[in-house]
Parts: C-alpha cells; sequence; structure tokens
C-alpha cells in the first residue's frame, strides 16, 4: 500500500495516533470489536424500524404546529438521551480521545484536538440517529438544492453533540458524577420516555389523545425547544429548502459548534495541562447511604455491609445503566397495564442475574477481603442480594408511583401484585442457586464461556418472565371477559404459592451448599 | 501463650509449590517480620494466615483456634491489612473508620471519638472526606492499617504495611506497632522495608522459594555473622542478598555503553 505521508512529519504522526486511537477506544469501553459490532447492528435495525414508522407518521400529521413541535420534541429528547448515556453512563456514543497519554508523545495540543474532533463523531450515534439523518437528507431534504442544508445542519449537530458530551464529561468527572449521577439519570430518562409517550399519544390510532393534541400544539416550551440545536434541525426538516430562515438555521448552528470549540478547548487546557493528575477522574461527594451510616443508631454487622454494598453499587456506572434503562423501559410499559408485572419482572431478572453475579460490581472483588472481616460466609453472600433487593423494591415502588394513568381495578391489581411477587420469588430461588453452583463465574450472556451456567440462565430467565407474561395473559383475558376475576384471581394466588414453595425449596438447598462449601464457593477463582 | 501458630503449611498451585512445609508460631506481645525476595511465598503465606487462602496441607491455629472465615468471635478480634485492597474504596475516609468502627462493635461515642484520633494520627484529617479513591497509595495504606487498629485487635496481620509511605508515616506505624505489642498483641507483617522490619520486629523470618530458611528473635538475628555490606546496606539487606541465588547486580548494556557512542 503506498504510503501518503513521510515518516516523521506531523501528518504521519497524526495518521498513525489515529490508527492507534479508534481501538484504543474500543478498548477503554471494554467492548470487544463483535460485541460493539453486534449492538452497533442492532441499533441499526432498531432506528431504522423507528425511523421509518415514526418519522413519516409526524410528516403525515395535518397540523403545522403539531408536527413541527412533535419533531422538536422528538430530536430533542433523543439528543438528550444520548447525552445523559454518553456524560453520565460512560457509554461509548461517540468516542472521545483521551488526551493524557498521547500529550506525552511529541505531538501538539491542537494537533490532538483535531484527532479527538475526527473521532468523536464516530460512535454509537451512527447506528442510533443515522436512520433518521439519512431519511431526512433523502426523503425530507427539499430537493437538490435543499440537501446540502439539511445535511450540513445534521452534521453540524453531531458535531454539536460530540463537543457537549467532551465538555460535560470534563466537567461532570469532577464534580456531579458520584452524587447526582444515579438520580439524574433516572430523572431525565424517565421524562424522555414520558415525552416519547406523549409524543406516541398525540400520533392517532388507539392512543389518540385530543387533550394532549392540543397541548403540544399550543405548548410555549416546545415552541422554545425550536431555537436548541435539534430543534433549528428539526425546524430545517419542516421546512426544507435554501430558505433565508433556513440559511439563518445552520448559521446558528455553526455558530453554537465554534462557541462549544472553543470552550472544550479551554476546559481540555485547563484539564490536562493545569491540573495533572488522576483528581480529574475521581469522583466526589458520597451517596445518602453515607449518611445513614454515620447517624443510624441500630445496625448490624451485615446490615452495615449492606449498606455499604449499595453505597459501591450505586457509585457503580453498569449499576446505573440498568437502573436507567429498566425504568425507561418500564414506564413505557406500565400505561399498557400489562406491563405492570412484566415490567418489573424484567427488572429482577437483569439485577438479580447482572448484578448479584457478575464479576463487575465490587461486592464481588470484595468478597476474599469480606472473609477477613467479621461475617460468616452466609452473610457475605447474602449482603449483596438483599443490596439489590433493597434496590429493586425501590424500583418498584418508584414505577408504582408512576403509575396513575388509568387504573386498572382492584381485580387486576390482585393478580398483577400476586404475579408480580411470585416472579420475585422465582428470581431469588433460581439465581440464588445459580449465583452459589457457579460463582464469580458470570461474563454476561455474549462471553460466558460456561454452557451450563448458561443454559440455567436462560431457564431462569423464562422462569422468573414466566409470571409477568401470565399478568398480560390475564389483562387481555379479564378485558375480554373470557376470564373472571374470581378465576384469574385464584390461578394467580396458586402461581404465587408455587413460586413461594420453589423459593423455600431453594434456600434449603443454598443453607446446606453454603455449609458445606461456603469458603471454598466464595474462593472458586483465585484472580479475584 | 501461642497466639498464631502455623504447622507444615503448603500451598501449591498444579505442581507448582509456593509454600512449603512452613512452620511459625507468633506469641503474644511478638512482631514477627517475614521476609523475603519477590516470588518468595510471603503473601501466599499471610493469606493462609489470615484464613483468606486454603492450604494445600498444615494446619493455621490464632488465640488457639483453627482459622476458620466462619469464626466471627474469632475475627472480631483480628486486625488485617491486605496489600491491595479495593473494598468500600467509594467510601471517605472518615466514613471507612466509622462503618469499621462498627462493623467490629463498636459504641457510636468510641467509633466517633477512635475515628477522629486515628485520622489525626495517621496525619488523615485534610483528606477525611475525601473519597478513598483520591488517595494516595501510602494514604491509602494509613486508612487501612486504622480501620484495622480501631477495635484493638489482639492479633495484627499486615501485609506490606510501609509500601508507599513517607519517613514519617512509617514511623509513626512502627510506633502504633511496638504500641499493640506492649499491650500484648501478637502482629505478623510481611514487607520488603527491610529497614522498617529490622527495627520494628522482635522476631524476623526468611523465607525463601516457599521454605523458611531462618527463623529467630531480633536478637539472635544480630548475632548472625551478616556483616555490613559494601555498600552501606543493613543486616537483613545483606541477609536477603547473601541468601538470594544471584551473585552479582545486573547491568544494561545499552546504558552503559551511552559514554562509548
Amino acid at each position: 500500500m503506498a504510503k501518503f505521508t513521510h515518516p516523521g512529519s506531523r501528518a504521519d504522526l497524526l495518521l498513525t495516533l489515529a490508527r492507534l486511537a479508534l481501538p484504543d477506544a474500543l478498548r477503554r469501553s471494554k467492548q470487544p470489536l463483535a460485541v460493539a459490532t453486534f449492538i452497533a447492528v442492532l441499533f441499526l435495525v432498531f432506528a431504522t424500524v423507528v425511523t421509518l414508522g415514526l418519522l413519516p407518521a409526524i410528516f403525515a400529521i395535518e397540523s403545522d404546529a403539531l408536527r413541527r413541535n412533535l419533531l422538536s420534541l422528538i430530536a430533542c429528547s433523543v439528543t438528550a438521551i444520548a447525552l445523559l448515556a454518553q456524560v453520565l453512563l460512560r457509554a461509548p456514543v461517540t468516542w472521545l480521545l483521551d488526551l493524557e497519554d498521547l500529550l506525552r508523545l511529541p505531538v501538539g495540543f491542537r494537533d490532538l484536538y483535531v484527532l479527538r474532533f475526527a473521532l468523536s463523531t464516530i460512535g454509537y450515534w451512527l447506528p442510533v440517529l443515522g436512520p433518521a439523518g439519512v431519511y431526512l437528507a433523502v426523503a425530507r431534504s427539499g430537493g437538490v438544492n435543499g440537501a446540502p442544508i439539511t445535511l450540513l445542519a445534521i452534521l453540524s449537530l453531531v458535531w454539536i453533540f460530540g463537543r457537549t458530551a467532551a465538555i460535560l464529561s470534563l466537567l461532570v468527572n469532577r464534580s456531579i458524577e458520584g452524587k447526582l449521577g444515579a438520580l439524574a439519570i433516572v430523572a431525565i430518562i424517565a421524562a424522555c420516555q414520558g415525552a416519547f409517550m406523549v409524543g406516541a399519544l398525540a400520533l392517532g390510532g388507539e392512543l389518540a389523545s385530543e387533550g394532549i393534541t392540543r397541548a403540544i400544539e399550543e405548548s410555549a416550551v416546545l415552541g422554545g425547544l425550536g431555537y436548541t440545536p435539534p430543534g433549528l434541525v428539526a425546524g430545517i426538516a419542516h421546512q426544507p429548502g435554501p430558505s433565508a430562515s433556513n440559511l439563518a438555521r445552520l448559521a446558528s448552528l455553526f455558530a453554537i459548534l465554534g462557541a462549544l470549540v472553543v470552550l472544550e478547548n479551554r476546559l481540555l487546557l485547563r484539564s490536562y495541562l493545569e491540573r495533572p493528575g488522576g483528581d480529574r477522574r475521581a469522583a466526589s461527594g458520597s451517596l445518602p447511604v453515607a449518611w445513614l451510616l454515620r447517624r443510624a443508631k441500630r445496625l448490624t454487622p451485615t446490615g452495615v455491609l449492606t449498606l455499604v454494598e449499595i453505597e459501591c453499587l450505586l457509585r457503580l456506572r453498569p449499576a446505573r445503566l440498568v437502573l436507567a434503562v429498566a425504568l425507561g423501559t418500564s414506564l413505557v410499559l406500565v400505561p399498557t397495564a400489562g406491563g405492570f408485572a412484566v415490567g418489573p419482572a424484567a427488572l429482577l431478572g437483569i439485577f438479580l442475574n447482572d448484578l448479584r453475579i457478575g464479576k463487575q460490581p465490587p461486592t464481588c472483588h470484595a468478597w476474599r477481603e469480606s472473609l477477613t472481616l467479621p461475617f460468616p460466609v452466609r452473610g457475605i453472600f447474602g449482603a449483596p442480594g438483599r443490596a439489590m433487593n433493597v434496590v429493586i423494591l425501590f424500583v418498584i415502588a418508584f414505577i408504582l408511583g408512576l403509575t396513575p394513568l388509568e387504573w386498572f381495578g382492584w381485580p387486576f391489581f390482585f393478580i398483577a401484585v400476586c404475579l408480580m411477587l411470585a416472579g420475585f420469588l422465582m428470581a431469588a430461588a433460581t439465581y440464588g442457586l445459580i449465583q452459589l453452583r457457579w460463582p464469580q463465574r458470570n461474563e454476561g450472556f455474549l462471553h460466558d464461556p460456561d454452557g451450563a451456567r448458561l443454559g440455567a440462565t436462560l431457564v431462569a430467565v423464562h422462569l422468573v418472565g414466566l409470571p409477568g407474561a401470565l399478568s398480560f395473559l390475564f389483562w387481555v383475558l379479564l378485558e375480554r371477559q373470557l376470564v373472571t376475576p374470581l378465576t384469574a384471581g385464584l390461578i394467580a394466588a396458586a402461581v404465587l404459592l408455587l413460586a413461594a414453595a420453589a423459593a423455600y425449596a431453594s434456600r434449603r438447598r443454598q443453607r446446606r451448599m453454603l455449609a458445606t462449601r461456603g469458603r471454598e464457593l466464595l474462593l472458586k477463582d483465585p484472580s479475584h | 501463650m501461642e497466639v498464631i501458630k502455623a504447622e507444615n503449611l503448603t500451598r501449591s498451585y498444579g505442581g507448582n509449590v509456593v509454600v512449603d512445609g512452613v512452620d511459625l508460631d507468633v506469641r503474644e506481645g511478638q512482631i514477627l517480620g517475614f521476609v523475603g525476595p519477590n516470588g518468595a511465598g510471603k503473601t501466599t503465606t499471610w493469606s493462609m494466615l489470615t484464613g483468606v487462602l486454603n492450604p494445600t496441607s498444615g494446619t493455621v491455629h490464632v488465640l488457639g483456634r483453627p482459622i476458620d472465615v466462619n469464626d466471627t468471635e474469632l475475627k472480631q478480634q483480628l486486625g488485617i491489612v491486605p496489600d491491595h485492597s479495593v473494598m468500600f474504596e467509594s467510601l471517605t475516609g472518615e466514613e471507612l473508620l466509622l462503618s469499621y468502627a462498627r462493623i467490629y462493635g463498636l459504641s457510636r461515642e468510641d467509633a466517633g471519638q477512635r475515628t477522629d484520633e486515628a485520622l489525626s494520627v495517621f496525619d488523615l484529617e485534610d483528606a477525611a472526606r475525601r473519597p478513598i479513591t483520591t488517595y494516595s497509595h501510602g494514604m491509602r495504606k494509613k486508612i487501612r492499617l486504622a480501620a484495622a487498629t480501631l477495635h484493638a485487635p489482639r492479633v495484627l496481620f499486615l501485609d506490606e504495611p510501609f509500601e508507599g509511605m513517607d519517613a514519617l508515616s512509617a514511623r509513626t506505624v512502627m510506633s502504633i506497632l511496638q504500641q499493640m505489642a506492649e499491650q500484648g498483641a501478637a502482629i505478623f507483617l510481611t514487607s520488603h522495608m527491610l529497614d522498617y522490619v529490622e527495627r520494628v520486629s522482635t522476631h524476623i523470618a526468611v523465607i525463601r522459594d516457599g521454605k523458611v530458611l531462618l527463623s529467630c528473635s531480633r536478637e539472635e538475628f544480630r548475632e548472625l555473622p551478616a556483616a555490613e555490606g559494601e555498600d552501606g546496606a543493613g543486616r537483613l539487606e545483606n541477609l536477603i542478598l547473601s541468601i538470594s541465588r544471584r551473585e552479582r547486580f545486573s547491568r544494561l548494556s545499552w546504558i552503559s555503553n551511552r559514554s562509548a557512542t
């Protein structure tokens, strides 16, 4: 292959760095290339389906104001979710090049910034937002004259997104993450999910709501969103073409981009050159659990351990990610009433499987060290599980608190509660046993080297999900009056009793295993 | 009274014997410095003594009872400071000490008072409200040591306690260890900081290739014919050098040749 640059030249160095930086960014995101590709393809398929389902439907709306405001709402929501995922969860939505190590190389700051700028336009946003971008640029650009404006607007939004994410990452790393990360992500993703729900309700069909439609049309807030960068792009897509207003919107987008570039440069310089060292990455502050630890009057030693484990857990990014995603997903499911039990059951599965057993939580890394403290083996095994349960209960309570859209009646409430509890018990029974049988071996579904464990987990997922599915089935049957509430209630109660029996049997088995092989199980993997 | 007693302690991984038939005996008021070259088996022995690693064969008794991670009553009387700790690092130093105090059953008043005193003695007052993740290596060692001594344990196990510490902090730690030994605690410590070990230990054991080559009191050790080295190294360092297999110090050819080029 012909060489385009001279060895040792600035261009050669930058190209070399670019070739190194992208794999490095991938490695930092801790995902093998195959997994990243798999996720990207999933995103692409999902985003294409959503784009082709949602955007044409919006453009088919007759009301000008409704169409315009819905476009702004969705553009802002998608950008906000992507930003949150990037900043608070460190999800590699766009790969930001960390200059810390590279600055030790003989290359200038400005050159590295150019590299960072270029690389930060690569990431998961491409498959997530790409289909919408292609649709807008091809189908909604107003012809050949309008296409460059639409395309430039989309590109500038991507760059603005990259710069904003970079700036927030620089700021949030130092001060916000540890303190507010979990709460912020839950609150804002819930708001974004709410925006989507509102949009869906306004779109028509069975979900059409005249009140919501009118509220969107007349909303001053949504009108204001039209002046944000995503709103400006939505404005161009709404009335495409080389008009003066669109040129003004494009100029505004580039002005915002320029301001962000200047700000990011200053922050980067300050961060890398004026405050070198590890404090940039350190989280500060503490969660309320620490407050509890300080003030609690009655705490057993294992209770203290549980609280500390929660503290560690909530500071953990994967935990926050699951918390946020689960909550966001559940919020969409809840208004369908059947999701009332499906959502929590899914939560249980994810939490108990991936966080209780997984290698990622600090609880697992702390197991060996926990053995040096005055806790029995059973307590060490149990504490992380209890921590999980507390989080789950919090999430379920939160979901229930957000459910008053439509009261589904006491009979279904009883059935759903029974089945939700049954799902909870089945999760505790199956995952508890799996945790004991294969401790510290969970690498996730895609990497699990142990076929037996993977099989057991898949069975467990179905057992846990079954009550949720039953709940949905009963909802449909009750709606169509194919089953009486009494019959459905009796079946739900029977399922709950069966789950309780299974949980009891599982606990007995777990106790026996712990008594005979507890320490060996904890210490099975010497790498921990 | 024998506080820590290990008999024929052996640990192997596959066919590789890491610790080979080690016998140890630490009594009340004794500080045993357990030293040896890299890979000699110090930390493996330490792990077996603390109960977090099963020996392949042999037994460990602490305070007359077989070491057992389920024996919480026994563990209440132990203080353990591992070399690298990953537990509870998200807490601030103050929160960690308060939590440990509660875990070891201290009252709230005692916990608060001892936490304040420990933070002051270990010179960590300014960092008390910062997460431990922001601490330097030496500060982490100090906060771990403070946490392990809050409940005045009868037995203390330390793995590389002086690593990363400045001279003043090391002196503070030595002073506290001696104070604890005077009060009857038995202390087992491994370290590469031979000068400190020589100064603080009442007894010394040297391990190499998994076998204990020497175990004696400090007085007996000082009578050994391990003379001062030409470079002014301490007795213990000379002893370690003399038992190590390498007979000469290595040199990097390209560094030596730099002046020639």
